[in-house]
């Protein structure tokens, strides 16, 4: 298998971390072990590697030297490789302040866009980040919006740019090289065939065995009950867990109807080419009959 | 040459201030051992060995690092630095940068090595607080100062395996704390200088002490992760060579100016001469450092 990185993207609380648990089994063989999963390909976000990758301690440099630098960092993974990368990425697609794409081409085999309700991922981030809902809404509203780059700590999370949610995914679904789109709901209600098409896709093993064995090791209670057993290096101090109930519908219960409202009048464009419309009430209720995990 | 620091025990010259450093204070008639320099410098080496992204090496001898938005840096001889700052460049950041990474490289020019740790003295000697970028070395440190145990260098501890002993050199000594920490610790940032542009880190100098080399009794590898209980464990044999390994400054800069072969003899060299090497597993969640600083100093104890 030749190098370069595979984009494995979406807008944080999209499912991220479930695809990657399914891609390290595939990819290693061994049941998914969800603190060793930067070993698939590390995060795009991630200031050790940037820091290593370069040789220069990223903390002195300006905010925009910063960003500058990215896609170096990205080209100097993709030119080490001995085989193909697939790493976690939430920032949107777009372009460095030097006017340049922050994910070159020249370091990229394509991405996965994993895309969830953004209604489920309002109340999703909202536990993430020990904020109220409301406060998430206006988030995922925000052209501004950004993840990790505190100036008030060194995080180990750079400053990544998430623009608005609507934004965050026909950035992506934009990019120029080969995008599949993963929906969260998709892999709920069938994971079979929703990874096997992943799998295709990024020229992993896709026939039935290796595929069953992937979704088998990666149910959500699985996670959940390594999570209780060891803990998750990627939880969030203020969060109380981080694989917490991975419904397709929960966020019926947690928005109120306005709540709910603001999200469509915001993103109702994206969320109909998606199909998070009235075709959500059909996969909640198969969801109910027929899921073998939650 | 305006100003003049000191550093490790040599003597610095330099056209810029730098006041991350400790004045000079020996003989004001003594040569300079490292020169900062403002001057221009070319675009690109003579020759070069290695042209990575924003770098270039020639050989041990020379280094050029070119920066977009700061301007173009030229280490020479472990004794020269040039640099030539581009029109907007923001003093703090440059300085920031001089003081770091360009210092790093200097001690491998050197052929010292230096580790990405801060160093603080406890009874007598020198531990080493090793760790990457957002590990919490300073703020671990800072801890530690507060109950009475000097610093001896923030971020970069340089390291001399030549004499028959291990010996850390003193380096800069003033601590450089971002906001949360100085909050942990109750300490106020009114009237603190910054030590980076549109950050928040400042300048901490209460703690620094009186400079001088010390052996090197401990290195503690920081690992800090959200989520996981406190813990410090001894490593020994590969694990502490690899761990020595990882946590040396500038590594592939290091690596392209050949240094290589050195760094691995010197990080095999400590934990043989009696370094002891520490693994701290450390929750990332301010309110555990006073706990982390008790089992710092536990371990210490219990290796002597």
């Amino acid at each position: 298998m030749s190098a370069g990185v595979w984009w494995l993207a979406s807008y944080p609380k999209s499912g991220n971390t479930w695809l990657r648990a399914l891609l390290s089994t595939l990819v290693s063989g061994k049941p998914a072990d969800i603190n060793r999963l930067s070993l698939l390909g590390g995060f795009a976000g991630s200031r050790s590697q940037f820091d290593n990758a370069l040789g220069i301690d990223g903390a002195v440099l300006s905010r925009d030297q910063e960003a500058n630098l990215r896609p170096r960092v990205f080209d100097i993974m993709a030119a080490q490789a001995e085989r193909a990368l697939y790493c976690k990425a939430h920032d949107a697609y777009h372009l460095t302040p030097a006017g340049e794409p922050l994910f070159p081409a020249s370091a990229t085999r394509g991405a996965v866009y994993v895309v969830r309700d953004p209604r489920a991922v309002a109340v999703s981030l909202a536990h993430y980040m020990g904020q109220p809902i409301d406060v998430a809404i206006a988030d995922m509203d925000n052209p501004e919006a950004l993840s990790g780059g505190s100036t008030r700590r060194l995080s180990e999370h750079l400053r990544q740019r998430l623009l608005r949610w609507s934004d965050h995914v026909e950035s992506w679904l934009g990019a120029p090289f080969p995008v599949h789109l993963l929906r969260y709901e998709d892999l709920q209600v069938d994971p079979h065939a929703a990874l096997g098409a992943v799998a295709a896709f990024l020229g992993l093993p896709s026939d039935r065995a290796a595929i069953a064995a992937a979704v088998e090791a990666a149910t959500f209670s699985r996670l959940q009950a390594q999570e209780r057993e060891s803990g998750f290096i990627e939880k969030p101090r203020r969060a109380a867990a981080f694989f917490r109930e991975g419904r397709v519908d929960g966020w019926r219960q947690a928005l109120s109807p306005q709540q709910a409202a603001r999200i469509v009048a915001a993103h109702g464009a994206v969320m109909r080419r998606l199909g998070y419309d009235g075709t959500l009430e059909a996969l909640a209720a198969q969801e109910r009959s027929c899921l073998p995990i939650g | 040459m305006n100003h003049a620091y000191r550093l490790a025990a040599l003597k610095v010259e330099s056209d810029l201030a730098l006041p991350d450093l400790t004045p000079w204070d020996g003989r004001a008639t003594a040569e300079a051992d490292i020169a900062f320099r403002l001057g221009a410098v070319p675009p690109g080496l003579e020759a070069p060995d290695r042209v990575e992204a924003i770098y270039q090496t020639r050989g041990r001898e020379e280094y050029l690092l070119t920066l977009p938005g700061t301007g173009r840096i030229l280490i020479r001889h472990g004794r020269e630095v040039t640099v030539d700052v581009e029109r907007g460049a923001d003093p703090v950041n440059t300085r920031a940068l001089l003081t770091g990474p360009i210092q790093a490289v200097l001690w491998h020019q050197r052929g010292l090595l230096p580790l990405h740790a801060n160093a603080v003295v406890i009874g007598g000697r020198a531990v080493a607080l090793a760790g990457n970028a957002a590990a919490g070395k300073s703020a671990l440190a800072a801890t530690l100062a507060q109950r009475g145990h000097e610093t001896l260098a923030d971020d970069i501890c340089v390291v001399d395996v030549g004499a028959p002993g291990v010996t850390a050199l003193p380096g800069v000594a003033r601590l450089r704390l971002w906001r949360d920490t100085l909050d942990t610790l109750g300490i106020a940032p009114d009237g603190l200088s910054p030590a980076l542009s549109g950050k928040e880190k400042f300048f901490v100098d209460r703690w620094s002490g009186c400079g001088a080399p010390r052996p090197l009794a401990a290195v503690v590898v920081l690992v800090r992760r959200t989520n996981i209980p406190l813990a410090i464990e001894r490593l020994t044999g590969i694990a502490a060579v690899g761990a020595l390994r990882d946590m040396v400054h500038t590594r592939r800069p290091a690596s392209a100016l050949g240094r290589d072969a050195a760094i691995f003899a010197a990080v095999t060299k400590m934990p043989a001469s009696g370094v002891a090497v520490w693994r701290l597993h450390l929750p990332d969640d301010p309110a555990c450092l006073s706990a982390a600083a008790d089992q710092v100093l536990r371990a210490l104890e219990q290796q002597q």
